[in-house]
């Protein structure tokens, strides 16, 4: 096979079995890779309305197609299982270079079913698979595993749980080395329920392109494409948090568990001053060009000597807004995070959901054990460590804001999430914005990832349209070089009165980043804004060999996002699940509330805009015989 | 020709772009062990760089070699290789200070850099501008080659 | 100017080709003992393996002699030099020089023991020799000695179908590369892959009728139909020696640091020589290719009237035993006893290494597994960097990367590896 390295792995832990399966032209051309591997495997092989922690529960790792070619960010390894917080299809997606090893290990997936009887580790070496005793590790922080486990292992990558995979801690993530991570859902607890503390991954085979010069070519196309992006380089030196600012001045943080819109130092401690003040290095995935990551050294104060690849606008918004700590404390909470082996943003909600409540009264200095305050990093620390040790409230905590909010009485207007899934960064109340819909549309649940426009407008903040319609905020060249099928062009943006349709952005900009999660790109605005599916069809076609069109991909990714919506919904998801907490219709900040009917109102569109049912969000069934899904 | 790999370490953040172009364009397939430009890491200090065969004027490479598969060509002052007469002893690479041979385990051959006919695949493809094609005139980028024969404490003296 | 060369080996041969570089009119005469135009003998063992075919062993064919204007007479041996008249004697007649460079070599080394000169008894040093045991079919094969001669020759015969037993008198596998840890790891390999090895054993005698039978040491008889014999080598001085030359007392021809003997205008280079080990500055035996190619350099250019200082050879040895690289620089730690020394070694599934301290430099370096690097760590070996000076640099993130290649080094002596 080209560009495939070919296999799927099986891992069974109850059993020990190791299969080596092929994999069919067929499910290439239909599922791509990455998330389109992972979905189609969750669906045919996970029993519907099993306990996420059960061993029942199948983890799977989907390396994108376009990983191992130098296409420019072509990094990203799809992460995914039946998710311990929202119960649906839960899964995330990270860059690295673990990918790189599994696949030129030879695999394009991996699958791990069952459960160990004591604690493991898979060691992967080409052909040889090995489940390992991980008795020596288990207990130990994820930094302190891998230094263990790379010393060993010279030269290999490692996916690993921290302590609080291990003590299912619901939110728990799975770490992708020292500072990456699949982090949102849970994965790092379904990965403690099997009892695998990690997976230590060397390849040494080589991957074979179709056309190697034809590659090359499109790959120098794509670089060009990337850096001609408007975001381009103000990322390249400021990374991601060149939004926080915008997001600050539109009063759209989660400052203080989503009760303030913003915070008076917030362009202290959150403006690009701050790059430059603790850090002086960039960090790459694999083959990318960007290197949006910053290498962080804080070198005096409380946290000196701190090393951290850090200072990007998740982690800051998750801290230094949801639970007000400064710049410091923020770099620390990110360290202890990838130590712990926990999501950043479910963890950043935890805890200013547990302020709150403290604040409010509800939980008091003897359920806690000392006091809580916004901004008071040392008892956010105490909190954050109860939690993944699963000590005193943090047992109640670790089942994530919507589960604790069910053992106190009126916790549930602070438990901001949705579907059991903490919501990150922005307040939809302050912006409202394609971004924002996709928080209710996401299929893993209260999440900024799998939805944003590719064109987003950071300059302008209105809402003059019902949420149905944002600013587009461009001229006519930017529209000309949208890779987007001409008459859906015309249909979504509206260039002669400036707006793009939501609903209808939504659909592209989802099933977009789905092929992103596919092929293995990274979903950066400088890649969004100019990577579209002309080139990645190209590159698809170059490397592997099977010619696809722009359409096929876009088809294959809407497929892809439709078999995930059946997977969720044959888990029992239901409309009224996909709101927004209450707080959101009922508090205001700074004068601002969401309007629940016009909120139902443009998810109808939405539905619409997919071919789903309006009413139930069950896909149509001319929509699943178009995408093949009928069966 | 003199113009060589010039390269600016600091300027590295380990993305991997050379080391799969420099594969994919000599050996038809991705694998970073059959590049010839290879990057080092120290992942605890986040430090990349990337280390490539000198083009030595003496190179130690050749004295090395058990089958003397390895000469300077005459036109282009590159160090040059008879592939077919290579053993796969790796003599040559354990005695390259630079790091500069690469040993292809399909074929069993070490190969080092031949700046890809003068037209480098690695330096196009770098997005960071650590790897440049230029003049050796000029002293700073020449003595390089040489730099592995002088003690540290003459390339950076201390105070 | 009429240059004259004993010996058509690596040093020969780089000396030739050196004095042709720099002098497209000087006449080069060449004496070889042998009649093959020049082989490496390194890659015998390949040979033997069946990973390369006869014709590759060869560097040079008939053809190129005549083409660098090199005129070599085949199978000659000098018998005398004349260093009065400036001539060598063959049994041919005499040919004059103007500069005369020995590079006669070494021979391989059997005990004079009882059945040695059975059929069945072998050396591996020339082609001539390997086209024997070729010839003779081995099937049931002891090599005796463990040196790299040794261990590739038993990797070679098992590799061609033969059932091998290797022998070594010290107590552990290539006691003078490797230290005790690496040389177990060496030795895992071996037995790993069916080569019996015997260590602290001593070979007796070889017994048969008319050939080779039954090997007998100090602890057992062990049948078999050949044994070859890889436990040192004799330097060929006794012709500088018969000719006034001065002998070293390790047995090699003195040179000084231009490669001249103690007669004018006779140079002398490779395993023939007594050289300066560039660690300790003391006389030392240096027996390996690389080395007699840069004496012989050094040699040609004094020759030619182009002052040249050689800077002293240090031993490297480079084995792929198995497709394992096992790599040992400079000195051991056994050959360091009664002096002051460091130890810094790391290992783990994949690879293991140790490097040698002494008074802050780096004297010696194993590894078994590794391959990318370590030509970082010979260059701080030959440039007696001191391990402060390198960590100085190493540790400061500006200056490392102006010398990125000691990135490398500086992991192998400052990274700490934790265990499971």
């Amino acid at each position: 096979m080209y560009g495939y390295a070919g296999k799927i792995l099986d891992v069974n832990l109850s059993t020990g079995q190791i299969l080596k399966k092929g994999i069919s032209p067929q499910l290439a051309k239909q599922y791509l890779g990455g998330i389109g591997f992972n979905a189609r495997i969750l669906y045919d092989e996970i029993p519907v309305g099993i306990d996420p922690l059960s061993e029942e529960n199948v983890l799977v790792f989907g390396v994108g197609t376009l990983v191992g070619s130098p296409f420019p960010t072509a990094s990203r390894t799809e992460a995914s299982a039946k998710s311990p917080m929202t119960e649906l299809y839960g899964t995330s997606n990270s860059g690295a270079f673990f990918g790189t090893q599994l696949k030129g290990a030879g695999y394009d997936a991996l699958v791990i079913k069952g459960r160990a009887l004591n604690p493991v580790y898979l060691y992967i070496e080409d052909d040889k698979v090995e489940i390992r005793d991980a008795g020596a590790l288990w207990g130990k922080d994820s930094w302190e595993t891998i230094n263990i486990l790379k010393s060993h292992h010279y030269g290999a990558e490692i996916a690993l749980i921290g302590p609080a995979g291990e003590n299912l801690v619901r939110f728990a993530s799975i770490e992708n080395g020292y500072h990456d991570g699949w982090g949102r859902t849970g994965l790092g607890a379904v990965m403690g329920s099997k009892l695998l503390k990690a997976i230590v991954v060397r390849g040494s085979k080589g991957i074979r392109p179709k056309d190697p010069q034809a590659l090359l070519k499109t790959v120098k196309e794509g670089q060009d494409l990337i850096k001609s992006a408007s975001s381009y380089k103000v990322f390249t030196e400021y990374g991601t948090l060149n939004a926080s600012i915008p997001y600050g001045r539109f009063g759209a943080l989660s400052a203080h568990n989503f009760t303030k819109g913003t915070l008076p130092d917030w362009s202290e401690k959150a403006g690009r001053q701050v790059i430059d003040k603790y850090s002086d290095r960039h960090i790459a995935c694999q083959s990318c060009i960007i290197a949006c990551g910053h290498w962080v050294e804080i070198k005096e104060g409380k946290y000196k000597g701190l090393k951290v690849k850090d200072l990007e606008i998740t982690p800051t918004v998750s801290f230094a807004a949801t639970v007000g700590l400064n710049t410091e404390a923020t770099i620390k909470a990110t360290e202890l995070c990838q130590k712990y082996g926990v999501d950043i943003v479910s963890a950043g909600g935890v805890i200013g959901f547990a302020i709150e409540l403290f604040k409010k009264g509800i939980i008091t200095r003897e359920d806690v054990g000392y006091e809580l305050d916004w901004g008071d990093d040392d008892a956010a620390f105490n909190l954050l460590e109860d939690i993944i040790h699963v000590k005193g409230i943090g047992k109640i905590l670790a089942q994530g804001t919507k589960r604790a909010a069910e053992y106190f009485t009126g916790a549930d207007k602070s438990a901001i999430h949705v579907k059991g899934l903490e919501i990150p960064m922005i307040d939809p109340r302050g912006r409202w914005s394609t971004w924002t819909l996709g928080m209710l549309t996401n299929i893993r649940g209260g999440d900024h990832l799998r939805c944003r426009n590719p064109v987003e407008n950071l300059r302008y903040n209105e809402n003059k349209h019902d949420y149905t319609k944002e600013r587009f905020g461009f001229k006519k060249p930017m529209y000309d070089k949208l890779d987007m099928p001409e008459d859906l062009k015309a249909k979504i943006i509206d260039l002669e009165n400036d707006i793009v349709d939501i609903a209808q952005m939504s659909k592209w900009a989802e099933d977009l980043i789905n092929l992103y999660n596919a092929v293995g790109v990274c979903i950066r605005p400088p890649v969004m804004e100019k990577v579209g599916p002309t080139i990645l069809a190209q590159a698809y076609s170059d490397f592997t060999g099977i010619k696809v069109s722009a359409a096929d991909l876009m088809l294959a990714a809407e497929r892809i996002w439709n078999l995930i919506k059946l997977f969720n919904l044959r888990e029992g998801e239901e409309v009224k699940d996909i709101t927004f907490p209450r707080r959101f219709y009922e508090e205001a900040v700074n004068g601002k509330v969401l309007d629940e009917d016009k909120i139902k109102n443009v998810l109808k569109k939405y539905y619409e805009a997919r071919g789903w049912d309006a009413d139930t969000s069950r896909p149509k069934s001319e929509t699943l015989a178009r995408l093949g899904l009928d069966t | 020709m003199n113009k060589r790999l010039i390269i600016h370490a600091e300027k590295c953040n380990g993305c991997g772009i050379c080391e799969l172009v420099c594969a994919l364009s000599h050996s038809k397939q991705w694998h970073p062990s059959l590049s010839c430009i290879k990057i080092t890491a120290d992942e605890e200090r986040h430090l990349y760089f990337p280390t490539v065969c000198a083009q030595c004027i003496e190179p130690l490479c050749s004295t090395a070699c058990l089958m003397n598969v390895i000469q300077k060509d005459v036109e282009t002052g590159l160090t040059v290789r008879d592939e077919l007469s290579c053993i796969g002893c790796r003599a040559c690479e354990t005695t390259c200070p630079f790091s500069g041979c690469t040993y292809d385990y399909i074929d069993g051959k070490v190969v080092n850099c031949n700046l890809c006919q003068g037209d480098p695949v690695c330096v196009k493809y770098c997005p960071n501008g650590a790897l440049e094609f230029a003049s050796i005139e000029g002293a700073a980028a020449f003595k390089r080659h040489d730099s592995a024969r002088y003690r540290l404490i003459e390339i950076f003296p201390e105070g | 100017m009429r240059f004259v060369i004993i010996g058509n080996g690596a040093a020969g041969n780089a000396a030739a080709e050196t004095i042709r570089k720099y002098d497209e009119n000087a006449e080069i005469i060449m004496f070889s003992s042998e009649a093959f135009p020049e082989y490496s003998a390194c890659a015998l063992p390949d040979y033997i393996s069946g990973w390369i075919p006869r014709s590759h062993l060869f560097l040079k064919d008939y053809d190129d002699y005549k083409h660098k204007q090199i005129k070599i007479e085949w199978g000659q041996s000098v018998t005398e030099i004349d260093t009065v008249n400036k001539q060598v004697i063959t049994e041919k007649g005499m040919t004059k020089y103007d500069k005369l460079i020995i590079a006669s070599g070494s021979r391989a080394f059997i005990p004079p023991i009882n059945g040695v000169n059975l059929s069945g008894n072998f050396v591996i040093k020339s082609v001539s020799d390997v086209d024997r045991i070729i010839e003779h079919e081995p099937s049931q094969v002891v090599v005796v000695g463990s040196g790299n001669i040794g261990v590739e020759a038993a990797e070679a015969l098992e590799i061609r179908g033969c059932k091998v037993t290797l022998i070594e008198l010290l107590g552990r596998v290539m006691p003078k590369a490797f230290d005790a840890k690496a040389s177990a790891l060496l030795y895992k390999i071996l037995t790993n892959n069916n080569i019996r090895v015997l260590t602290d054993e001593k070979v007796l005698e070889v017994k048969g009728l008319k050939q080779v039978e039954e090997l007998v040491t100090n602890r057992r008889n062990i049948p078999c139909d050949t044994v070859i014999w890889t436990v040192g080598v004799r330097q060929n001085v006794e012709l500088a020696q018969k000719s006034g030359i001065s002998i070293g007392k390790l047995g090699g021809i003195k040179v000084n640091s231009r490669m001249e003997t103690s007669q004018q205008d006779i140079y002398a280079c490779g395993d023939c020589i007594e050289s300066i080990d560039l660690l300790t500055g003391q006389p030392a035996l240096s027996l390996l290719w690389p080395n007699a190619k840069r004496q012989a350099q050094v040699a040609a250019l004094n020759c030619l009237g182009k002052p040249t200082e050689y800077e002293g050879s240090v031993n490297i040895i480079v084995e792929e035993i198995y497709d394992t690289l096992c790599v040992s620089i400079g000195f051991t730690e056994e050959m360091l006893s009664g002096r002051d020394f460091q130890v810094i070694e790391n290992g783990n599934e994949r690879f293991y290494y140790r490097i040698v301290i002494s008074n802050g430099l780096i004297v010696g370096w194993q590894s078994i597994g590794i391959s990318n690097g370590i030509g970082t760590i010979l260059a701080l070996i030959k440039t007696r960097t001191p391990i402060a000076e390198v960590k100085r640099v190493w540790q400061n993130s500006d200056l490392v990367a102006k010398v990125p290649w000691y990135l490398t080094a500086g992991n192998f002596l400052f990274h700490e590896f934790s265990s499971i």
